[in-house]
């Protein structure tokens, strides 16, 4: 069965093209995928993401628990602050990537990918004791409102308190709102953060997003999430055109930021993908042992940004060659809206990952000239 | 969903329309709408036979790359080479503007063989 999001009847009305993903009936587009990527760069636009996985850890064994499931310190985060993350098996291979927020001394919120829900909670449940984990992600929606405008629309919303945030930290904010609700439903958890979405009260804003631009998602009720998405695309000024998931993506893929299932697969690791920023050494998480050893024996296939010249557009599963010899394989592509040119991310040999570097992906049997590029390829303005 | 009555589909979303012994080809509104935006279309070689069922063009969208099939078997006499600069012509104008080629066909009886646009209706519709 597919799950709905409580703005899928919105979308529906909306003339949305649904497509499925992760189990979830979503909107892959609305206006069209590139017109929806250039109003959130250059306006503000909202994305539907309550398929997000909400996963709470809470309890005297939390900070043990995050410190153990995550490579990032989350043990040590301030109250408040978000931090991105990976979560790896013990060979060292990522399971996911997510955003873990600590919401007070012994209880964090994990953001993590809709298809990997499951996993991740049994992750973290074999780490804790019984009741240390909650999956609020059925109790939970979420709207990102990415874009230079989106301080703008989100202050207009819930008031100039609500922006004030630096860079991946988070508030709640409380809703003035005659569309205050609540769930009305049981047993979604016993956790602040699930106590005070579900009051009504509050919604939970972080700065953070997936689009490379200023921007904020906001989790709240399930049953308040209409009124939001009204209010942030149909009401005031100024107000964000809806975006779907195929302008999320290329979005994210001009970052170069990872997407979970398709640049990794639980078959690559966080030294591989290149974010060793999110590894902190001094702290005893699962994969560790497979990473340490990976460092030292080096050699290992590098995460890297092509850009393709010609207008054929590079995919998943293509070769890349140096010469005549495969050095690698794209993981992602598309032919980019801003630069109006074919971009790729994927992995190749060490000795060919040099930013400058020039290499061909095979591309229906003919080569077209690739160039290594360190992500993002689009500079924010 | 624009499904003109004129015209005779595949159940892989393409369209011919027969134009004496030559048929022109495309992609349908339901096509082009699955796809998104397009950015490229490779198209097939002028003077090149292809049989029914056989890749006649590459089509690329933001999200994807699709073969399209050629509905009926014959030469290729003429390419819509304004495609390659503008590609979006097939979101815009599917059956217009947005044609891809037009092949001589060999066997005109294959295009009976291709469906109606009510049949064409009902397997969308699924």
């Amino acid at each position: 069965m597919l799950h709905r999001t409580p703005l899928y009847q919105e979308h529906v009305t909306m003339g949305a093209h649904l497509v499925e993903f992760a189990g979830w009936e979503m909107p892959l587009s609305f206006s069209g995928i590139v017109s929806e990527h250039e109003a959130v760069r250059a306006s503000a636009g909202a994305f539907d993401v309550s398929h997000m996985a909400n996963i709470v850890i809470r309890g005297p064994n939390a900070v043990e628990m995050v410190s153990r499931a995550f490579t990032n310190d989350i043990h040590r985060s301030e109250l408040g602050k978000a931090k991105y993350t990976h979560m790896l098996t013990e060979k060292g291979h990522i399971l996911d990537d997510m955003i873990v927020t600590r919401i007070t001394d012994d209880e964090f919120l994990c953001v993590a990918n809709a298809s990997m829900r499951k996993p991740v909670s049994d992750v973290l449940r074999a780490l804790g004791p019984e009741g240390a984990v909650e999956d609020i992600s059925m109790h939970c929606a979420a709207i990102a409102i990415q874009g230079p405008k989106s301080r703008e629309i989100v202050s207009r919303i819930f008031g100039d308190g609500a922006v004030e945030l630096k860079p991946f930290w988070t508030k709640f904010v409380e809703i003035k709102k005659e569309w205050k609700v609540t769930n009305g439903a049981e047993g979604g958890g016993h956790g602040v953060a699930y106590q005070h979405i579900e009051s009504g009260d509050y919604v939970f804003v972080s700065r953070t997003g997936y689009t490379g631009e200023e921007g904020f998602e906001i989790i709240i009720p399930f049953r308040a999430a209409p009124a939001l998405w009204y209010e942030a695309i149909k009401k005031g000024e100024p107000r964000a055109a809806p975006i779907g998931l195929g302008a999320r993506d290329t979005l994210r893929l001009e970052m170069g930021y990872l997407l979970s299932g398709q640049d990794f697969h639980g078959d690559r690791t966080t030294l591989e993908t290149g974010y060793d920023w999110v590894i902190k050494w001094d702290h005893d998480f699962v994969g560790r042992h497979a990473l340490e050893a990976q460092k030292a024996a080096g050699n290992y296939q590098r995460f890297v940004g092509l850009t393709v010249e010609g207008q054929k557009v590079p995919r998943n599963g293509y070769k890349i060659m140096d010469g005549g010899s495969v050095v690698g394989t794209v993981t992602s592509g598309t032919q980019s809206p801003t630069l109006k040119q074919g971009i790729a991310l994927g992995y190749v040999d060490a000795a060919a990952a040099a930013p400058g570097k020039a290499l061909t992906i095979d591309i229906r049997g003919a080569r077209s000239a690739a160039k290594v590029v360190k992500p993002p390829f689009v500079r924010k303005k | 969903m624009k499904v003109p009555d004129d015209l005779k589909y595949t159940e892989k979303h393409e369209w011919a329309k027969a134009e004496g012994d030559k048929v022109r080809v495309g992609i349908t509104d339901f096509a082009q709408h699955e796809l998104t935006d397009i950015v490229y279309v490779e198209l097939p070689t002028v003077g090149k036979a292809y049989k029914k069922g056989d890749v006649l063009a590459v089509v690329e969208s933001v999200k994807s790359t699709s073969d399209m099939f050629a509905p009926v078997s014959g030469t290729v006499v003429e390419v819509n080479k304004a495609l390659e600069e503008r590609p979006e012509a097939i979101n815009k104008d599917p059956y217009g503007g947005g044609w891809l080629a037009v092949l001589k066909v060999g066997a005109p009886a294959e295009m009976h063989s291709l469906l109606g646009p009510d049949q064409y209706r009902k397997h969308t519709a699924k």
